[in-house]
């Protein structure tokens, strides 16, 4: 909300620097988010009055004028535009001044003739046509005799010269959304006095009653429509003043009666509508319900689709405005339009917004409404607006007023205690103090015994409690007076688990082993899904899609972290960074059906291992995979080949964690690295990390083995397909319960081993924690797995 | 015969003088003192001694024997020196070479900041409490005082995933979750990943992270509030960080504060970060409204309690002078690697 510090000024008495006026509404809660000074940019440039136009004696296409600038006899400057004529207002740029643009002016010779200066067109002002008619003419810009005199600043013919402050309003005070709240505000932070404009008018005797009728049909969506009706009315443009006023609040004047109802809607908070007298049908308004495939084309010459969902206003024959948002084309003020019927109303504001977003018109009017008016500042709001005509001299005002009122507009009245206000803020304060607190927001406060009895301005929509009135008295007395105590602390109760402790291990882990977190986006698109070579009906397409998602490919909730990761890898890869280790922890989206209606999908937390191959194989992510797992589930993961189609289809495992499946991890199929362009080598592990149950370490310490180990070597000729794992699990699993330790430390292919076979050595290291060991029982043992590994695996002793 | 003995001892050091590996050593040393070496050769002229002498020769065979030993000894110990300086030597390495691996990684830096923040909040006994990213829109926005066509809605621009169901616009549902399941006194902070429909550029995030706190107890005030946050300000920023609290408004908190704390990046002298101000807003809090308390199932007439809620992305890049919050979510190992 932009609010001209001279228009703040009618209404409030401030006598305190702009400076110390902004800190004091910052802290009693009206963020001021810009303060527009005036413009330094324009110096020295005046209005002139053209007296006297010649010919330059040695130039066709040049001109010399006189011109009254107010000082003490003509100024002669020569110009080349052709548009000037004797009499014309126009901006001079006097003999040292500035020009908006950044041109220095200075006074010179054109062609031997004397230049003290220049005229100005609209483009040398920085000025636009909407700014001002005839400021994109090509040649000098010509002002109108209304909006200039001689002598005058330009700073000023265009408010330059104005101080504009911009609030941030917060969503619950629509009330400041006007010049008239937020000079309220000011007054109360000021400690000064606040006054409201005149609204005395003169009006005939007639009455709106005998020219007009007005229906509400749905009065819980309009619970007060009023009108008011102008005769004689004569379309111009406004004064200087109102048009300023507009402009530097941000709204581009039209003509009186359209600038009136502009300029009441940003002092009053109230937008309001007129309409053209001699085109409502019937003469007759009707606020209703929009019926199933109506259309309205509104005042911006766009035509919208409506439904029920829509309030409109209607003359008989049928809709002459979108309550609220805009009005329609068909009503709209012209040039000759002799009658006008003045609208103030309130809407419900859920009605109003929901409009607003399903047409796409989000309007200062709409805007207004959506955050709540309340119904007493129509009857303000029509009333300043009528006065303003008479002001204007725009047209008579016809007496009497259509008030179609379904609200109850008894005061609002809330009590409360000095106790409870203090035992919120921490403070102790008297109940005199908070009612002089009160009293400066407007709140009439009557103190009884402890109790305060507050009555709220109605325009206070956001005051709906005890709490509220707490604030009030909080940000009046200044949050910075308020002490700082830590009070008396309490901890919780219950036992609480601690999320972070498992995230934690693994960052700790593979932080110092060379890893980098990263942090994606949870959102993906079915594209991502087809990229890594998901199935049609595979259950990882059953995914949360988003109703209003920013883009195809960010509809749905992820419902797994590969897409995401293989997008960073690609980038990094992308900019030459070829040595990765990246880990992610997040969240996937699991829901028990699609569409989901009223049931929460399952969140599942997931680690994501990433290397490529300049950062190791793997192998090496394989072993970071173990250690971590170890960390987190004090259990070393078994690995079994297998997984998605994803993955290389001979460099694949999946990962068990007591039996059950936690996870896979892969060399990336090179196919799905093409869908990537990654040319490289990557190796990736997904785990889930739900249902691990975290390793509590709980140590208790073992005596150390004193007798000594007995170690063999044993070394198997197995098929190639007989994996190492397989081997490992039957020796120890054959090894009896003096087997301490098993250990690949070889693998062996040889043309004598013959085709398609290996050698896998192992060094097995058997102990007692009771005696040493004889040869004779560590042979038995040997002689079992020699054995069980022939019998089970079909491998022969290497000799 | 001393004579003998002395030639043979200084023809053994000769030998050794000029022996110079371990093999040479081998040999001599069974020229001299093997089985059928010189010295043992010696014991053998014993039979030609006259008895009393014989006590005499052997202590002397002895003693030349003990010489010749330690002369070896002293020999090997010196070769096995000279050796080992020569391996020491041999095996000197280029310490400025590396081997290029193991090199540490890094957390991202959202989450450094935030086990910071949380670390700081826990020392005070806030417990950390986790909760679903998409959530009811019940405790999302109803239960917070923000009814469906409020306008506070307009606030936050909510990704739908159903009528009743939205991608999490702020992490107060978990406030209300846990309100719901746990009696006062409740010391928490909710951390996580929040969502709104913001295009992305170099401000604004769809996804972003936030970290919110709650106290419900009794006899709860906005003066505890105020000394709780600004602890926690100044054991982030320094303790000579200064706050200011001004009025704001949130739907479920009633009184509400905004928070700016000085500046980090130039003191509180103004600078570009801080608009000139010296101050830039750090959080947003407030006593929580009686309605959130009494839809939760507590008598706002006994419990009283204050939330507060912190953009972790913003207090980030503010930490670290990030100026584009793309970067953090981009995920360019040159980046990361600024945070180990």
């Amino acid at each position: 909300m932009k609010v001209p510090y001279r228009w703040l000024n009618d209404y409030v008495k401030i006598d305190r620097e702009l400076d110390e006026v902004v800190d004091a509404l910052i802290m009693t809660g009206n963020a001021v988010e810009n303060v527009f000074p005036p413009r330094e940019d324009a110096l020295n440039i005046r209005v002139g009055r053209i007296l006297k136009i010649e010919k330059h004696p040695d130039a066709d296409k040049l001109l010399v004028c006189q011109i009254d600038t107010g000082e003490d006899g003509p100024v002669q400057i020569v110009t080349g535009a052709d548009n000037v004529f004797e009499g014309a207002l126009v901006p001079v740029a006097l003999h040292n001044s500035h020009l908006p643009n950044g041109v220095h002016i200075k006074k010179g010779k054109l062609r031997g003739v004397e230049s003290n200066g220049m005229l100005c067109s609209g483009e040398e002002l920085c000025l636009k046509e909407s700014d001002y008619p005839g400021a994109e003419v090509y040649g000098i810009l010509i002002l109108k005799e209304e909006d200039a005199y001689v002598g005058e600043d330009i700073r000023e013919v265009f408010m330059w010269d104005d101080t504009v402050l911009e609030f941030e309003v917060g969503a619950n005070r629509s009330d400041c959304l006007s010049v008239l709240g937020t000079a309220r505000e000011t007054a109360a932070s000021l400690k000064t006095a606040f006054t409201l404009p005149s609204t005395e008018y003169l009006h005939d005797d007639d009455d709106i009653c005998n020219h007009y009728r007005v229906d509400v049909l749905d009065t819980d969506l309009c619970p007060r429509y009023m009108a008011r009706m102008i005769k004689n009315v004569k379309i111009e443009r406004s004064p200087k003043w109102m048009r300023q006023r507009l402009t530097a609040a941000g709204i581009r004047p039209i003509n009186n009666i359209v600038d009136i109802t502009n300029f009441v809607m940003l002092e009053y908070g109230q937008p309001m509508h007129a309409f053209d007298g001699r085109r409502i049908a019937g003469d007759h308004i009707i606020v209703r319900r929009a019926e199933e495939g109506e259309t309205i084309r509104t005042l911006d010459g766009k035509d919208h689709p409506l439904s029920s969902n829509n309030l409109l206003i209607c003359d008989e024959s049928g809709p002459i405005g979108i309550a609220g948002v805009m009005g329609g084309e068909n009503s709209e003020i012209e040039e000759d339009t002799d009658t006008v019927v003045f609208e103030a109303a309130k809407f419900s504001y859920g009605n109003i917004r929901k409009t607003s977003r399903e047409l796409g018109m989000a309007t200062e009017s709409s805007m207004r409404f959506s955050k709540g008016l309340d119904a007493t500042i129509c009857e303000q709001a029509i009333n300043r607006a009528c006065e303003l005509v008479c002001e204007l001299g725009a047209g008579e005002v016809v007496g009497g007023t259509i008030d179609i009122l379904s609200e109850d507009l008894s005061p609002k009245k809330i009590e409360t205690t000095a106790a409870y206000i203090n035992g919120r803020l921490g403070t102790e304060l008297s109940a005199e103090e908070m009612a002089s607190c009160l009293e400066r927001v407007f709140i009439r406060t009557e103190i009884r015994d402890d109790t305060l009895v507050c009555e709220i301005p109605r325009y206070r929509i956001d005051m709906e409690g005890k709490a509220d009135i707490s604030e009030e008295v909080a940000r009046i007395y200044g949050y910075n007076n308020i002490p700082e105590t830590l009070g008396n602390v309490h901890f919780m109760t219950d036992e609480m688990p601690d999320p972070d402790k498992m995230k934690s291990q693994i960052r700790d882990y593979l932080t110092l082993h060379g890893y980098f977190e990263c942090v994606t986006y949870s959102f993906m698109g079915m594209q991502d899904l087809d990229r890594i070579g998901i199935d049609e009906d595979h259950p990882l397409r059953k995914a949360v899609r988003i109703i209003n998602p920013l883009g195809d490919d960010r509809a749905f909730m992820r419902t797994t972290m590969l897409p995401s990761m293989l997008d960073t890898v690609a980038l990094n890869l992308n900019r030459k960074n070829d040595e990765l280790s990246l880990f992610e922890i997040g969240r996937t989206f699991m829901p028990e059906t699609v569409p989901v209606t009223d049931t929460l999908p399952v969140e599942h937390n997931v680690l994501i291992l990433a290397k490529s191959e300049k950062a190791g194989d793997f192998y090496s992510l394989k072993n970071d995979v173990e250690n971590v797992l170890f960390a987190i589930s004090g259990e070393f993961p078994r690995f079994a080949s297998g997984g998605a189609a994803c993955w290389h289809p001979g460099r694949k495992a999946v990962i068990y964690i007591g039996g059950r499946p936690v996870g896979e991890m892969g060399e990336l199929h090179p196919k799905i690295a093409g869908n990537y362009d990654i040319q490289k080598r990557i190796t990736l592990a997904l785990i889930e990390l739900d249902g691990m149950e975290v390793y509590e370490r709980n140590f208790k310490y073992a005596p150390i083995a004193r007798f000594p180990a007995v170690e063999r070597d044993i070394a198997v000729i197995v098929g190639e397909d007989t994996e190492a794992g397989s081997v490992k699990d039957c020796i120890e699993g054959n090894g009896g319960k003096y087997l301490e330790s098993c250990e690949l430390f070889d693998v062996f292919r040889s043309e004598s081993l013959g085709e398609g076979k290996k050698s896998l050595a192992f060094s097995l290291k058997f102990r007692s924690p009771s005696e040493t060991l004889t040869d004779a029982i560590v042979q038995e043992r040997m002689d079992n797995i020699i054995r069980k590994l022939s019998e089970d695996l079909g491998a022969e002793l290497r000799s | 015969m001393t004579e003998s003995f002395d030639k043979i001892i200084a023809e053994i050091r000769e030998a050794l003088n000029i022996s110079e590996s371990e093999e040479a050593l081998r040999e001599l040393r069974a020229r001299y003192l093997g089985k059928k070496g010189t010295i043992s050769g010696l014991m053998k002229n014993m039979r030609d001694i006259p008895n009393e002498e014989k006590p005499k020769f052997g202590s002397l065979v002895n003693q030349l024997r003990q010489d010749a030993e330690d002369a070896f000894q002293k020999k090997s110990a010196e070769l096995r020196e000279k050796a080992l300086e020569q391996r020491l030597k041999r095996e000197k390495i280029d310490v400025t070479l590396d081997r290029n691996s193991d090199r540490l990684g890094a957390m991202h830096p959202l989450n450094q900041v935030y086990y910071e923040v949380r670390d700081i909040f826990r020392k005070m006994g806030f417990e950390v409490v986790d909760g679903p990213e998409i959530e009811l829109e019940k405790y999302n926005f109803e239960m917070l005082n923000i009814p469906k066509d409020h306008p506070a809605r307009d606030m936050q621009d909510t990704f739908y995933v159903s009528d009743q169901i939205v991608v999490r616009t702020q992490t107060s549902p978990v406030q209300v979750r846990t309100m719901l399941k746990h009696k006062p006194p409740i010391r928490i902070i909710s951390p996580g990943r929040v969502y709104r429909n913001d295009d992305v550029d170099a401000t604004h995030s769809p996804v972003f992270n936030q970290i919110e706190g709650l106290y419900i107890d009794k006899g709860v005030t906005f003066a505890d509030l105020k000394g709780v946050l600004n602890e926690f300000l100044r054991k982030l920023y320094g303790q000579a960080t200064v706050t200011k609290f001004r009025p704001g408004f949130f739907p479920f908190t009633e009184p509400s504060a905004e928070v700016d704390a000085t500046c980090t990046i130039c003191g509180g002298k103004g600078c570009p970060a801080c608009k000139g101000a010296g101050m830039i807003e750090v959080l947003g809090c407030g006593m929580v409204n009686p309605k959130v308390i009494e839809d939760c199932g507590l008598d706002p007439e006994v419990y009283s309690g204050y939330a507060f809620g912190l953009g972790l992305d913003r207090i980030t890049n503010i930490k670290y002078g990030i100026t584009d919050i793309r970067l953090l979510y981009e995920n360019d190992v040159r980046f990361l690697k600024q945070f180990i």
